[in-house]
Parts: C-alpha cells; structure tokens; sequence
C-alpha cells in the first residue's frame, strides 16, 4: 500500500483505521439502538397521550436530515465529549426513529396477544410482563436493527471526520486518513484515499449484506420500515 | 474400549454432527452472503489483531 505524505506506513494506518471506526461505529449503532427501543417501548407500553406525544416527537427527529443534525449535535457536543464520543451522540441521537416504531409496532400487536392476557390475568407485573413477554419478542428487530446501524455508523464516522468534526486529525480514522489523501491527490498520491475508501466500501457492503439476508429471512415486512 | 475412549467417541461424533449442521447451513446461504460474511470475520480479526500485525 505504501506510504502517506509524511512517510508512514499505509496499511498499518489503515488497519487502525478500521479498528477505530468499526469500534466507534458499533458503540454508535448501540446507542441508537438503545435509544430507539427505550423510546418504542415507553410509546408502545404506556400508550395513550404518552404514546402520542412520544411517537409525534418521533416523527419531528424523522423528518429531520439526520446528516446536518448529526453535524448540529457533533458542534454543539465535541468540545464536552471529545470527537469520539461527539461522533457516537451524534449517529446515536440520529437513526433511532425507525426502530422506535417498529419496536412500537411490535408490542402494540404483542399487548393483543392471548399469552399477555393471560399473564396479565395471572397477576404479573409490568416489569414481569416487560422482561418475561416482551423483551424476548423483541430482540430480533432490535438485533437486526443494531446490524443494519453499523454500516450507516461507518459512513457517518468516515463523513464526520473527513470534514474535519469528527475524530481529532492525528487519530487513524478511516475518515481522517481520506481526508489526508485529499490532500495529497493534487500531489499525486491517489493510493492515500483509495486504501480507506475501499475499506469503508468493503466493510459497508458487507456488513449491509448480511443484515439484508438476515432481514429477508426474519421479517420481510421490515424490508420498507427499517430502513436506516 | 475402555469408558474413557467410548465416552471420546460419543463427544467426537457429537462434535462431527454440529460441524456438518454448521456446513449444511452454510451452504444454504447464497455465495455473495458467503463471501460477505468471510469479509466480515476478516474485519473482526483486523480488529481484534490490529495492534499485532501492526504495533502502534
């Protein structure tokens, strides 16, 4: 792979590179994915003008374009939480919506399912009901929900620090090291961006792969909701 | 055979069935999910080796 503009190894830089923002990328598809099933839970269990309130809250942030309120919240954040942590606030506090609905949607068609009555019937408590019922039933949405996250993660953490807002310049982002092969293209050195950039490539496609199969496999009808 | 060997014997075959489930659910899965996810332990390996294959 060769060198960089001030003679470092390439492909050691890269390797790091992918170290840190897969890592961060699976922190941030976490948070989102925390997020949006305490926020689909709260909707889908409380009901009522809670669930009301909660799921217009849900379609304000969804209309949103989640890259310029990433760009907002890493502005407003970075100088608090450092750019690594900024980064998995800003991926987090973005792609929760469309799991908070689906996990709404979920228990609201749990909440009508006989075994709940009859939990329900036999005394059990909400947090009997939450952990025993509906915890289990939701885990694969939220497992699939939390794969299709890190590939968006990555491109995010890449795009973030490619502009400067994400990781702080001296750390092997795969962002940052694209960023200085931007530099260095003018000069010549167009192996700087293309190494990162066919990793993001590489990683996205297939990590998104397999969380398609997967999604295809458990429930088609995500196909046209889950799309984060 | 002893106990011992024939209690060996019974883990092996176990061992062997779970491997062939894990191969035949393998060749289920379409070659570009196949591929993806060998690109996939790939990564996890570049992850979890980085600072081996190439110390900081």
């Amino acid at each position: 792979m060769g060198t960089d503009e001030v003679g470092r190894d390439l492909f050691a830089r890269v390797l790091h590179g992918i170290r840190i923002s897969l890592t961060i990328a699976v922190l941030a598809a976490m948070a989102a994915v925390a997020v949006g099933t305490l926020v689909g839970v709260l909707a889908g269990t409380l009901g009522g003008k809670v669930d009301a309130v909660v799921m217009r809250t849900t379609d304000v942030f969804a209309s949103q374009n989640h890259f310029l309120f990433g760009i907002l919240l890493l502005v407003l954040f970075r100088p608090a939480l450092g750019g690594a942590g900024a980064v998995m606030l800003a991926v987090g506090l973005t792609h929760w919506p469309s799991l908070a609905r689906i996990v709404r949607g979920e228990l609201m068609s749990l909440r009508e399912r006989p075994f709940i009555s009859a939990a329900v019937g036999g005394g059990a408590s909400r947090w009997r009901l939450a952990r025993r019922h509906y915890l289990p039933h939701l885990m694969p949405a939220v497992g699939l929900a939390f794969v299709l996250t890190v590939p968006h993660a990555v491109f995010h953490e890449s795009a973030y620090s490619f502009l400067g807002l994400g990781l702080p310049a001296h750390q092997a982002s795969l962002g940052n090291i694209r960023a200085d092969g931007q530099r260095s293209l003018l000069a010549g050195g167009w192996w700087i961006a293309l190494f990162p950039g066919l990793a993001i490539l590489v990683a996205a496609m297939a990590i998104g792969t397999l969380a398609e199969y997967w999604r295809e496999h458990l429930h088609p009808r995500w196909g046209s909701e889950l799309e984060l | 055979m002893s106990a011992g060997g024939s209690a060996l014997g019974s883990s092996l075959s176990i061992d062997g069935g779970r491997w062939q489930r894990l191969s035949e659910a393998l060749q289920r899965w379409p070659p570009s999910v196949r591929v993806a996810g060998a690109v996939v332990a790939v990564l996890v390996m570049a992850v979890l080796l980085a600072n081996v294959i190439a110390p900081p």
